[in-house]
């Protein structure tokens, strides 16, 4: 970039007399020395759109992941229904949406139960174990589920899709979040189990800290823990955890799930839309004040630059001057105004987003621990998109901010700028 | 002709006229005249009035011509037929309610269901099961139907597992429902639709809609005493798409055969009918209506002649011995469903 306030552009190539040099404003330029005059001033400016900018950022990224997470694991569940004993329904909720290691019982007679209630398209059960860890580096907690090959529709459809082929009797599939890789070995309650795949992350712990085996494999790993392990499980063949359910299409979810409660005793059927949709009704309240706040924030910021830029302005009013008797024009004033409110805006809103990226990536897991909720970052597209997002509105309050003070100097005449200013 | 004569004459036509009026008077009466019942009409207020049916007298004890269930509530509030209304200011209001062995199951605006033992003054905690109800009817299986007037269903609810059976998805926010006699086949009708819909009962499917131009904004049906026609109340307070009214207040009838309109018995402006349930002699209509004014009526009204022949306050002469003022629902006393002990 040229320095100085102004320059001149190159001579004409013509070396016609009539086409002469043209002064141009170097206006970047001016409005960096501005703003390089006043630091303190620039840098608290910068500091207040970068906290804005931070706390919009991180907030929006947080719940977007939440949401995603929400998207992708109920799709993988594949069940409308879960049916859980009736005293187990928040250890199941917590499981479901936490991933939270959890471990009930109820009547496999329950199944068949199940099948019979009218609705009901295909109903397989799951067995939840209570957790349990191992070592390998460091100790881990997982959640273990044995889940049914014949009648699943949870697990099956990935086998079929990664392994091409039913699990063995002791092998394991495990959620991402499982620090093992296909061919691991790892115990669990005396029993080794071979690890034959490693599933996709969901942001579901539900799944991602989970390892999957058959539900033969549990039970015999049960029977064989009465010699083989330190810590034996109690598990006989007629229990099952819960039974998930599919349902035909003319029936919605809880209009089946009515029917389970009033027909069978003693259990709750938790349809997956409605805890997914409770969870998202208080991520609503949540976004409804993230909301608030921020609007409240940036017309705060927006307030507050406004109120600067005219400070500025005031104070400049003879430099204004003698610059429009310098030979620039209003719109140069004006554009100077505009520029410094501009690059002001765009690095605090740069610098907000990196700094709520840090912050998010830093308390993501004591946040999450605390919610319990499911947690998927967006693709790397979304990222993208949500950073200009934040940096743009960044921009935008700059220039909004700094549009009065900017008209104030179009009407300012030189003369009367030098005069006032003494 | 004399004087004397042309005075004879009069006075022989008065009396003709006169006798003829207490003739059909008297008829008319009669129709009414021994009922032996109490009526319990559930209001937006939260409690049911109590009119005895001997006695025909308006209720103005807040002890005991009244029964508190709940907090006052407005219809037209929240979620109606899936659309959103203005924000739920009360959250409370009785709308229907079903009785069953001496209870009543009170139906609420806000989806809740409230057992009040009639012969102890007991009162359960309320019960969530649907979002909106409209009325209880007692169904041919013993249980209670309950319509949803914000989403559409019919919630089928046992009354002695105190459990939800099923929920059957119909129209979007309905109002009340009645059987044939075979029963196979139930009618449900949607409030602000005006559309009942006739559905066969054994597949839960619906096979066929009535709808007619006297039917803009309906509530309740009715097996008549002939248990061939349908009587729906079609109070029309607002016009098709909830638009202003269009249609006078009226019953329309049904004729369970052809399940085509066949008759309408238009009312007076101030009887906006809510429900309707016959006397065991099927002689008598007894109406539940709202007036819009400072007050709902209990209406009486013959079945064959299709005459007023009585109208009960069911709400202003009590609100006024205990000097309440209404500041729900624009000032009005607004009723809806209505349950009859017979053997009391």
């Amino acid at each position: 970039m040229p320095s100085g306030v102004f320059y001149r552009t190159p001579r004409p190539k013509s070396n016609s007399l009539k086409e002469t040099h043209r002064l141009i404003m170097n206006i970047p330029y001016v409005a960096l020395r501005n703003l390089k005059r006043k630091l303190t001033r620039t840098w608290l400016l910068f500091a207040i759109v970068a906290v804005v900018s931070c706390t919009l950022f991180s907030a929006t990224l947080f719940l977007k992941s939440i949401n995603n997470a929400l998207k992708l694991g109920t799709y993988r569940l594949g069940a409308d229904i879960l049916v859980v004993p009736e005293s187990a329904e928040s250890k199941a909720k917590a499981a479901l949406l936490s991933g939270e290691p959890t471990q009930f019982l109820m009547d496999r007679a329950i199944l068949d139960s199940v099948r019979k209630i009218e609705g009901v398209k295909d109903a397989t059960p799951q067995l939840f174990i209570k957790p349990t860890s191992f070592s390998c580096c460091f100790n881990v907690d997982v959640f273990l589920v044995a889940f049914d090959p014949e009648s699943d529709f949870t697990v099956k459809p990935w086998l079929q899709k990664h392994l091409n082929r039913t699990l063995r009797l002791n092998e394991i599939i495990t959620g991402r979040e499982i620090p093992v890789i296909v061919g691991d070995h790892i115990p669990f309650f005396g029993t080794t189990f071979e690890v034959a795949g490693t599933m996709e992350s969901t942001g579901m712990d539900f799944f991602d800290r989970t390892v999957f085996m058959s539900l033969d494999s549990a039970y015999k790993m049960a029977e064989a823990s009465r010699t083989k392990a330190v810590q034996q499980i109690e598990l006989g063949r007629d229990k099952i955890s819960t039974v998930l359910v599919q349902v035909n299409d003319d029936f919605t979810p809880d209009r089946v799930g009515i029917r389970i409660e009033h027909d069978i005793s003693g259990v709750k059927a938790l349809v997956s839309d409605t805890v997914i949709s409770t969870v998202r009704k208080q991520l609503s309240g949540l976004i409804r004040a993230i909301l608030v706040i921020s609007v409240i924030l940036w017309i705060i910021v927006l307030l507050i630059m406004s109120f600067a830029f005219y400070m500025i302005v005031n104070e400049r009013r003879r430099e204004i001057g003698l610059l429009r008797a310098m030979g620039a024009n209003r719109e140069h004033t004006a554009a100077i105004i505009l520029t410094e409110a501009s690059l002001l805006s765009a690095a605090g809103g740069a610098a907000g987003v990196t700094l709520g990226f840090g912050l998010l990536l830093s308390f993501k897991n004591l946040m999450l621990h605390y919610l319990k909720l499911p947690y998927l970052f967006p693709s790397p597209a979304e990222l993208i998109t949500l950073t200009i997002g934040a940096i743009v509105i960044s921009l935008l309050t700059g220039l909004l901010s700094a549009l009065l003070p900017a008209l104030a100097v179009l009407h300012t005449e030189p003369y009367d700028a030098i005069r006032n200013a003494e | 002709m004399t004087l004397k004569k042309s005075a004879l004459i009069v006075v022989i036509v008065l009396s003709v006229f006169g006798l003829v009026l207490g003739i059909s008077g008297g008829a008319s009466l009669g129709a009414a005249e021994g009922l032996k019942g109490t009526a319990y009409i559930a209001g937006h207020g939260g409690h049911l009035s109590v009119v005895d049916l001997a006695t025909l007298k308006e209720p103005v004890d807040v002890e005991k011509d009244r029964i508190v269930i709940t907090e006052a509530g407005s219809e037209m509030e929240g979620k109606v037929a899936g659309m959103d209304f203005e924000a739920v200011k009360k959250g409370g209001g009785s709308h229907g309610s079903a009785l069953i062995s001496g209870k009543l199951y009170v139906g609420l605006l806000n989806g809740k269901v409230v057992v009040y033992d009639t012969k102890t003054g007991k009162k359960s905690e309320p019960m969530e099961v649907g979002k909106k109800f409209c009325d209880a009817v007692i169904g041919p299986d013993g249980n209670i139907y309950f319509e949803d007037m914000s989403d559409g269903n019919v919630y089928v609810w046992d009354p002695k597992g105190l459990k939800t059976v099923d929920k059957i998805p119909v129209g979007k926010a309905v109002c009340g429902i009645a059987w044939t006699k075979s029963m196979d086949k139930a009618y449900i009708s949607d409030m602000p639709q005006g559309i009942v819909f006739v559905v066969d009962w054994k597949t839960k499917k619906t096979i066929k809609e009535i709808k007619d131009p006297g039917m803009t904004f309906i509530h309740q049906i009715r097996m008549a005493p002939d248990q061939k026609h349908l009587w729906v109340t079609s109070p029309n307070e607002f016009g098709p798409g909830l638009s202003a009214r269009t249609q006078k207040p009226q019953v329309t009838v049904i004729d369970t055969k052809t399940d085509t309109v066949v008759d309408h018995i238009v009312l007076p402006d101030d009887i906006n009918l809510h429900d309707v349930k016959f006397s065991p002699d099927g002689k008598t209509a007894l109406i539940a209506a709202r007036t819009y004014g400072d007050d709902s009526l209990l209406v009486l009204m013959d079945v064959k002649t299709r005459k007023i022949e009585k109208k009960v306050s069911v709400c202003a002469a009590c609100h006024k011995a205990a000097g309440v003022t209404v500041t729900i629902d624009k000032g009005s006393p607004l009723v809806c469903g209505m349950a009859i002990d017979w053997k009391k």
